[in-house]
């Protein structure tokens, strides 16, 4: 059974498909032309990350590492929720980063679209789950991350 | 915009002030406010909520979305009577001294587009606490009078450049904060304890001999090590050789373009140098964990770095259409540096004028201190230097100013944009003589 336990960041449940970066995922450079106009979905701009690049990222479940990159992070996460442009859970194999739990804690407190955020889920995160994967996040007092037909 | 209700129950200790207020006794946009910060700080396994001691520095100086603040949570705050409890310094205002900055029709439009609503950003800001209008620069700590905060002060900053500054050279202590919660900080007056604000996050994780056989080029050397260390905390040995052991000055100004490319490159928000960085100077040994990384940085690092990281144009084939200088902001005495090195290449090689329009980037303050200094004024606008206090990276990031062929002596420029860095002596020549050094002349 695909299953993993975590710690909950921000709290909820959601089941979608998850798309899984092995390298640490640069917010501002693979949201930023999501920053721009009235896109229908944000895709992943940073070239320097084969496992993302051109995807789609709106709704589905990231599995990262961690997070890098600018301290605009954080404006980040809150507008990509508030346009509904974010991925429904950030998933990250250790520690949550600072800008990251910053920005989704902004965007659980001032938005209607809160981002489910589960961390400490181990470096097999990013071998447990293949991108494509139906995945369901199920994160309260603890969090749980099993893969759909294993439930 | 409202904020929402969040479940999650926070775990770190409160105070019974910061409870009173996330139960929304001094009302519920504030309370709005200490739940993200208890949210966060519970994410970071913070164990309890200290003050915000000093000024703030924030990144978030124009409306620009997922790059600042939304105006409509600023209206909120502003509409709610809150204020930060002291007042704050903001990087440099969106560009709008489009003449001096020599943008042709599309870049203006862009840039104005892109900083549409900066006006009541302002004027949000200065109700919230920004000290005034000259407090846009992303180097406020380079002038007597500006945000330069005490040592082992509690401060909430963003601007990974000023985080690196404050923390490294000043000892003061802040995280790098991401952009909102920064504000959120400064306006509660309290922030989560972890990280660098901790005696042991602020322990080195790295030592870093340095090796070279010259001063190493500030930003080529911070790249080398931000790579290295990535968000670690390096102890570097060996650079008090080539720039002393006292801050003055010129050290500071190293230090301040250093950092800022460690931080750019790396995401490292503190260093020590042995023999001169405050908190190296009193407790060497019990500033570096047991288990550190070791490391050195040769002649050949410096090389290899500049190769790895040659921007997006061949210098010796294109001529730049432009040249910037001052990401970060220069401080009065780098300005007068270049004004003599540059002086020095012209009279040189029997020329009056630059041959690349070349920026200078400062804060408001140097500029007025610039021109209250007449021969300075006059000397510049002679060789062709023209001076802005806008954001050379803000300029940039219109994608159809991101097409000029740029130059620049900033790592962090070329790190976010297509200019290309070169170190100072060669920009130097590249900028007096332009396409006679292009075309091998």
């Amino acid at each position: 059974m695909r299953e993993l336990v975590g710690r909950t960041v921000i709290g909820g449940d959601c089941r979608s498909e998850a798309i899984v970066s092995r390298r640490p995922f640069n917010t501002l450079a693979s949201f930023f032309p999501a920053l721009i106009g009235n896109p229908d979905g944000a895709f992943c701009a940073d070239r320097f990350n084969e496992d993302t690049f051109g995807r789609l990222l709106t709704g589905l479940i990231l599995c990262i590492p961690t997070a890098v990159g600018s301290t605009s992070g954080g404006a980040v996460w809150e507008h990509l929720a508030r346009l509904r442009l974010a991925p429904a859970a950030v998933l990250c194999a250790g520690q949550i980063d600072s800008i990251t739990a910053a920005g989704l804690a902004i965007a659980a407190t001032w938005t209607d679209y809160p981002i489910v955020a589960v961390d400490e889920l181990g470096a097999s995160l990013l071998d447990t789950f293949l991108t494509g994967e139906i995945i369901a996040v199920s994160a309260g007092i603890s969090a749980r991350v099993q893969r759909e037909d294993s439930r | 915009m409202t904020p929402t209700r969040s479940t999650s129950p926070p775990e770190l200790h409160l105070t019974d002030a910061d409870i009173g207020a996330l139960k929304g006794d001094r009302g519920e946009i504030l309370a709005a406010i200490f739940r993200s910060i208890v949210l966060w700080g519970r994410a970071m396994h913070a164990t309890r909520l200290v003050d915000v001691e000093g000024w703030g520095h924030f990144a978030g100086s124009g409306p620009q979305a997922g790059i600042g603040i939304p105006l409509a949570m600023l209206k909120t705050l502003e509409a709610a009577g809150l204020r930060t409890k002291h007042p704050f310094t903001l990087d440099p205002h969106p560009a709008i001294d489009f003449d001096t900055l020599g943008l042709d029709q599309a870049e203006r439009a862009a840039l104005s587009e892109q900083n549409k609503g900066s006006d009541e950003y302002k004027t949000a800001m200065l109700t919230l606490g920004l000290v005034s209008v000259e407090g846009y620069t992303c180097t406020p700590y380079t002038y007597i009078g500006g945000n330069i905060p005490s040592r082992d002060s509690m401060l909430a900053w963003s601007e990974s450049s000023a985080v690196v500054f404050a923390n490294s050279v000043l000892a003061a202590r802040t995280n790098r904060n991401a952009v909102i919660m920064d504000l959120f900080c400064n306006i509660a007056g309290r922030m989560p304890y972890f990280g660098l604000l901790t005696d042991d996050g602020r322990k080195a994780t790295h030592v870093i001999d340095v090796e070279t056989s010259s001063l190493p080029n500030p930003q080529l050397l911070g790249a080398v090590i931000g790579r290295m260390v990535i968000d670690g905390v390096p102890y570097i040995r060996g650079l008090d050789r080539w720039i002393g052991t006292s801050l003055v000055t010129k050290t500071k100004d190293y230090l301040k373009e250093f950092g800022a490319s460690a931080a750019a490159i790396g995401a490292i928000g503190l260093y020590h140098v042995d023999g001169l960085t405050p908190e190296a100077l009193i407790s060497r040994n019990e500033l570096i964990i047991h288990e550190a990384w070791a490391g050195s940085v040769s002649d050949n690092s410096i090389l290899e770095e500049r190769q790895f990281s040659r921007g997006s144009i061949d210098t010796s084939e294109d001529v730049p259409e432009r040249c910037f200088i001052g990401c970060p902001h220069l401080s009065f005495d780098e300005i007068l540096g270049w004004e003599a090195a540059l002086t020095a290449s012209l009279k040189s090689h029997g020329r009056n004028r630059l041959a690349i329009q070349t920026i200078i980037a400062t804060s408001p303050h140097v500029l007025k201190e610039i021109k209250h200094t007449n021969w300075l004024a006059d000397r510049l606008e002679s060789i062709g230097i023209r001076l802005t206090p806008s954001c050379c990276e803000d300029i940039m990031s219109a994608p159809v100013a991101n097409r000029r062929r740029t130059v620049t002596n900033s790592v962090k420029l070329q790190a976010f944009t297509s200019a290309t860095m070169l170190p100072d002596a060669d920009l130097v020549k590249l900028i007096v003589l332009g396409a006679e050094v292009v075309n091998g002349r």
